[in-house]
């Protein structure tokens, strides 16, 4: 078992999932449409939306008998604060690691 | 990353008939000294392809340009279903990295002594890079055609 983490990312280390998840942002599409953009056969497409359901990452509805797949927002916003958490995490040593250099006297530029 | 472009622009579909066999077809795409024959826009030269043609397998093809630049194109197979259809991933890699990666799918339909190819490719990060490789997947189909000829 993974942890949700490893699942959201792994889910996203895919070109065609990206895809989808990209295409998804605009409004939720139907499961032909989406094959349709890759031509995809019908279960290569219904893998990579299994994986992205399994990842929290998209839900499916159905109606009139057509599956609509849509983005889960909330989930998006879990793996979001995570990498906002990490890049708070280095933006603050690398302030302290200026000022360390700062006080030893070290001359030194930093990109953003 | 495009936010305004619509999707439809971000995509790609080429087809085009050739006077040959859908297999004749199949292996110009997967066969690797023809591979080399054809990719790349009139001018274009492939000095190095390599090809693991199975599902998860990896291609690699250094493109040469007429001034001597040189890029990489390379990617994964996923779905080899010789002769009508595969799908792999596509991407350039370049000296600072590898660009955005896409998925293309190549459905081929023989009749007649005839095969008509269709070319899908999704999704592009922008509208931009679906023009320039619809110029250069034509050109480069051009001389496929001569190479099938």
């Amino acid at each position: 078992m993974e942890d949700v983490l490893t699942l959201r990312f792994g889910a996203m280390a895919h070109p065609v999932r990206r895809s989808i998840l990209e295409t998804l942002a605009r409004g939720s599409a139907k499961v032909g449409e989406l094959a349709a953009m890759f031509a995809l056969t019908a279960p290569a497409i219904t893998n990579h939306l299994k994986v992205l359901e399994r990842a929290g990452l998209i839900k499916r509805r159905v109606e009139a008998q057509t599956r609509i797949i849509s983005l889960c927002t909330e989930e998006m916003t879990a793996a979001e604060d995570w990498l906002k958490d990490v890049r708070a995490f280095w933006e603050s040593s690398f302030d302290k690691l200026d000022a360390h250099l700062q006080e030893a006297g070290i001359n030194h530029e930093r990109k953003e | 990353m495009a936010q305004n472009e619509k999707i439809q622009d971000r995509t790609l579909v080429i087809s085009r008939t050739f006077k040959a066999s859908a297999q004749a077809v199949y292996d110009a795409w997967t066969k690797p000294d023809q591979f080399a024959k054809w990719m790349g826009p009139g001018g274009y030269t492939v000095p190095e392809c390599e090809i693991d043609l199975k599902a998860g397998g990896q291609f690699r093809a250094v493109v040469k340009s007429p001034e001597g630049g040189e890029n990489i194109a390379a990617g994964t197979y996923e779905e080899l279903a010789e002769p009508d259809r595969l799908v792999f991933t596509f991407g350039w890699n370049y000296p600072e990295g590898r660009g955005h990666v896409t998925a293309i799918t190549v459905e081929l339909a023989e009749s007649g002594g005839e095969t008509e190819m269709t070319m899908h490719q999704a999704l592009f990060a922008e509208a931009e890079h679906r023009d320039q490789h619809n110029q250069g997947w034509n050109a480069s189909f051009d001389k496929m055609e001569k190479v099938l000829g």
